[in-house]
């Protein structure tokens, strides 16, 4: 069963930014909602993550749906370990030992290890949205929602931390919504690529990518087609 | 262990040695131990009144007006200071008052209290009422700081709010909390002192300096001074130390 957005509108005053629009999400699948900013990326996560409510319109397959994020910054509370940290985030319900088993396990997967027992003002920010990555996973959720996970970071880091992100998503292959405004990162996680016009939203282009993560690099031939025709829906050369 | 003192500890025992210099070269002037004794004679004076069998008594008094009158303004401004934190209403409401107590002359509550109260109660009150205005509003300012994002990622995790209380709330206005215990503990001393000196309960350092005062016991007035600060700092310490054992996480 997939998630379907349907004849969503919203607007905030005069701007509106949803008037009639209508997508599908496939589940199991990383979907990547590029755009230019201020297309209103942030408020259809808002409304997926059911933290704004949509002035019409009808979200099907979402409801009771847990979903985990992953912010444009960290967020990790500065008082708490990087394993505290994600430990925050889960239920207490399990026992101690198997939980710090649990945490040790998604601290690896993000290639944190060793550094379970650090607070984050000792971590560099590139570890520290690690940190917020293996929260994301190890809450236990149906849906992952990212806002611009890798704005501000430099190119080297963003592709290592794509490369994490992908490499955890095998594992159990969640739904992921993507939101980014930029192509390249589009291109290198994104798997059902839809590309967003300017308010009110309509869907300008959309594109499947079924290349591994770790093979697409800047010399695949396939790749960079994709990303012409990217770059032509969005308007630029 | 290497011990090393610092270029900043040599000037600030220089500065204490001046001090001393000070009052020794004016002592020389007066040469009258009922103005001002030699340093020597007070630190001396001072080092008896430790051993005397009325210390424990005297001093213990003056600490458990301090603790006493510290325990009620804290529980007090923290149970304030978060309502206020939380409801703009109150905190317009609580305003006027902490800017009328803050205002307000200590005497003029210690001649109120003196009417309105036992002698062993003035100074606990006035202190009391000195203090709370510090801890409400730097508990206010910590529940206005607390980052507002935080508190989205735990709502949008779904972290249940008695947990966001302890575990986002709390430990982020600990710092202003400790900070508003240390100025108000800096206050409540010297407010506790004033107000001994003048209700007179039967124990308290500021009981035995206005006695020592009457008699022209300089000495001790001064060796009761001293005492007073080295009872402050011990309790300032007691903060600092405090705030090394909640707040780890800062580096």
């Amino acid at each position: 069963m997939s998630l379907e957005i349907k004849n969503l509108y919203k607007s905030f005053g005069q701007l509106t930014l949803f008037s009639d629009f209508s997508t599908e999400l496939h589940e199991n699948t990383i979907t990547c909602i590029l755009g230019p900013s201020g297309c209103g990326k942030t408020t259809l996560l808002n409304i997926i993550g059911g933290v704004i409510k949509p002035d019409a319109g009808e979200l099907t397959g979402f409801s009771e749906k847990k979903i985990s994020y992953i912010f444009q910054d960290p967020r990790l509370l500065p008082w708490k370990t990087a394993a505290e940290n994600i430990g925050f985030v889960l239920d207490d319900s399990m026992a101690t030992e198997e939980r710090n088993k649990y945490i040790d396990t998604f601290i690896n997967l993000v290639e944190l290890n060793g550094f379970a027992d650090y607070y984050p003002h000792a971590l560099s920010g590139g570890m520290r949205q690690r940190v917020s990555i293996a929260r994301a996973f190890a809450f236990r959720s149906d849906i992952i929602v990212m806002d611009e996970p890798f704005k501000g970071l430099d190119v080297k880091l963003k592709t290592n931390l794509i490369r994490t992100i992908s490499s955890v998503w095998i594992r159990d292959k969640r739904t992921v919504v993507f939101v980014t405004h930029d192509v390249d990162e589009a291109l290198l996680l994104g798997n059902d690529i839809v590309v967003l016009s300017q308010p009110p939203a309509t869907i300008l282009c959309k594109v499947k990518i079924d290349i591994q993560v770790s093979e697409r690099n800047s010399v695949n031939t396939e790749l960079e087609s994709f990303k012409q025709q990217l770059l032509s829906a969005l308007g630029n050369k | 262990m290497k011990i090393s003192i610092t270029r900043k500890q040599y000037i600030t025992l220089a500065s204490v040695l001046f001090m001393i210099a000070v009052w020794k070269l004016v002592s020389m002037h007066f040469r009258s131990d009922f103005i001002l004794p030699p340093p020597e004679k007070a630190l001396l004076t001072t080092f008896n009144l430790f051993i005397d069998k009325g210390f424990l008594a005297i001093t213990g008094s003056t600490i458990l007006r301090g603790t006493t009158g510290f325990m009620l303004s804290m529980i007090l401004g923290i149970g304030a200071g978060i309502i206020a934190g939380v409801n703009r209403d109150f905190d317009a409401f609580i305003r006027p008052v902490i800017v009328t107590l803050r205002s307000v002359p200590v005497i003029s509550f210690i001649l109120l209290a003196l009417i309105w109260l036992s002698p062993d109660t003035v100074p606990v009150f006035v202190a009391m009422l000195t203090m709370f205005p510090f801890i409400c509003t730097n508990v206010t300012d910590g529940i206005k700081s607390v980052d507002h994002d935080l508190v989205e990622m735990a709502v949008f995790y779904r972290v249940k709010k008695s947990k966001i209380v302890r575990e986002v709330y709390i430990p982020a206005i600990m710092p202003f909390i400790i900070s508003g215990a240390s100025s108000a503990m800096g206050i409540g001393w010297r407010a506790i002192i004033i107000g001994e000196v003048l209700s007179q309960p039967k124990y308290g350092i500021g009981t035995v300096m206005q006695n020592a005062q009457t008699f022209l016991n300089v000495d001790a007035v001064i060796a009761w001074t001293i005492i007073a600060v080295i009872v402050s700092y011990l309790f300032e310490k007691v903060i600092r130390w405090s705030e090394r054992k909640l707040i780890t996480w800062r580096s």
